[in-house]
């Protein structure tokens, strides 16, 4: 009870003491690099959440409450919400351009901005940081870890727009730049590759990183996520993490540390050892991935360092949720698309609530918003009907 | 007494889907009906390689095991690798670095194809027996 009431305290002290600074996430912006099927990796989920949740995570526990995500890339479902923090995609030409523009706006309102760019998961206590930042009067104070040297986690402060504009334009990289350096003794990993993510969770499997699984722990070493099918004649070994709605099916194999993201489907007598199944992503019946990473109809071997497109869906396909997902979507587009065009052709195209009223949610919002909706959700079952005859 | 029947090499087509198997499978097959046919199939160029394909050097392995004959893969490119690790199969045929190494793992002695096109490796491995 103590220890709580403490602990209470202390939170409470760091939140006031961040209460004035705002906080930039840069994804991406550096094409080709640090992605995994041209997807950034702090977009990829580990241990059932991506690092860039994970690191907003740990950005609003340490008290910062406004938090800005520039990413050159989309991320995958589940956007992260809006309650924590606001999403823009760019285009990669206009990244770093935006950076500083976000940079500007955010320092009008702060003392002072972190700007961290992902890649990287890095364990910085950000308090400590500003901390120092503050006590120093430093314009702009980089954090660095004794192992992996200088890291892309800067505090900058609001009066000190110039070094902001210098070092964005730098894309975070110029030497010419002298930071007071804060040295952080917490876990650091490039995540450059998709080794490295491997090495991650096998390091947070160990407890030495503050990640933990986004999940039940079955039983000693064994984390589950909500919704997930086992077959009980499947075999998770210790340490393993079966994501969020995945389906392992009968006999399957999950060993040595592997870990599969959500909605991944192991199919029967299928084996993963030593290896991570990225989200949606399905491995046929019978298969052996060992020390590998596998999503998005490719496959990253560790052992021989290379990464292969696998089209056969045969082999690594992607699970029915996702294809769902697609399906519904287009269905979706199908059904508006003609009310929005003959909206568009004998109303101008000045009615703008149009994709509200076809929203699934649209009874709430009276009568007269019934009749599309109905017809939607017909012309939504024909398809589903035809699409069934159509396989048969 | 092994004899000097011939050791073919047959270089594998950079993609081997359900198309080009069977395509590769036509020319392959007057080879696998001889009697105890010795193939090494070299897999250096193979950039894709699919469940079909797969399929395909697992029949051409059974039917040269059925005339008392072996298939052997060489050289294989690590996408050939990762997918035959993938499906548990390359554990069921023996994997050369070379195909030359191939050949010669079917005999003591160096069959001709392997003699005609590696002719320092035969004489390499002339003076190995000879000092020995």
């Amino acid at each position: 009870m103590e220890l709580g009431a403490r602990s209470l305290q202390a939170s409470s002290k760091v939140d006031s003491n961040l209460r004035g600074v705002r906080a930039l996430l840069l994804v991406g912006g550096r094409p080709g690099l640090e992605r995994f099927a041209e997807i950034p990796i702090a977009l990829l989920d580990v241990l059932g959440r991506s690092i860039l949740l994970r690191t907003i995570d740990r950005l609003r526990s340490a008290g910062v409450r406004e938090i800005v995500v520039l990413s050159d890339a989309d991320p995958l479902p589940p956007r992260p919400g809006s309650g924590l923090c606001k999403f823009n995609v760019v285009a990669p030409g206009d990244f770093w351009n935006d950076a500083l523009s976000q940079v500007r706006l955010l320092a009008r309102q702060s003392e002072c901005v972190v700007v961290q760019r992902l890649g990287s998961w890095a364990e910085v206590d950000y308090a400590a940081m500003v901390g120092k930042h503050r006590s120093f009067g430093s314009a702009l104070t980089q954090a660095c870890s004794p192992m992996a040297g200088p890291l892309e986690v800067f505090v900058i402060a609001s009066n000190s727009l110039s070094e902001a504009a210098a070092l964005l334009r730098g894309e975070l990289r110029d030497e010419r730049i002298e930071p007071l350096l804060y040295e952080t003794p917490g876990y650091v990993n490039a995540m450059s590759e998709p080794a490295e993510m491997r090495k991650l969770i096998l390091d947070s499997f160990a407890g030495e990183t503050a990640i933990s699984p986004w999940g039940r722990e079955l039983r000693p070493g064994v984390w589950v996520g909500r919704g997930a099918r086992i077959h009980h004649d499947a075999r998770l070994l210790a340490p393993a993490f079966v994501g969020a709605f995945c389906h392992v099916h009968d006999g399957a194999v999950v060993t040595r540390g592997s870990s599969l993201e959500h909605h991944a489907e192991l199919d029967c007598a299928a084996v993963v050892d030593n290896s991570s199944l990225l989200p949606y992503t399905r491995v046929a019946a019978g298969l052996d991935v060992e020390q590998s990473v596998v999503g998005f109809r490719q496959v990253h071997s560790l052992q021989h360092r290379i990464t292969v497109d696998v089209e056969d869906s045969h082999l690594i396909g992607v699970t029915q949720q996702y294809s769902m997902r697609v399906y519904k979507a287009m269905a979706w587009l199908i059904a508006w698309m003609p009310n929005a065009l003959s909206k568009l052709i004998f109303e101008g195209g000045h009615d703008q609530a149009a994709p509200e009223a076809s929203d699934s949610s649209a009874p709430a919002l009276g009568d007269a918003s019934l009749a599309p909706v109905e017809s939607q959700r017909k012309s939504y079952q024909e398809m589903v009907t035809a699409r069934r005859y159509g396989d048969e | 007494m092994e004899t000097s029947r011939p050791v073919i090499v047959k270089r594998v087509p950079q993609s081997l889907n359900l198309r080009q198997a069977r395509t590769f499978l036509e020319e392959v097959r007057p080879l696998l009906e001889h009697d105890r046919p010795q193939l090494v199939f070299d897999l250096s160029l193979v950039r894709r390689l699919d469940a079909a394909g797969v399929e395909m050097l697992l029949f051409c392995m059974q039917e040269a095991a059925r005339r008392d004959g072996d298939l052997k893969l060489a050289s294989l490119s690590p996408q050939a690798r990762v997918v035959l690790d993938l499906t548990r199969t390359g554990r069921l045929f023996e994997i050369y670095g070379t195909s030359a190494e191939a050949a010669r793992s079917f005999s003591g002695y160096l069959p001709n194809m392997v003699r005609q096109f590696y002719p320092e490796q035969e004489d390499e491995s002339t003076d190995g027996r000879n000092a020995a």
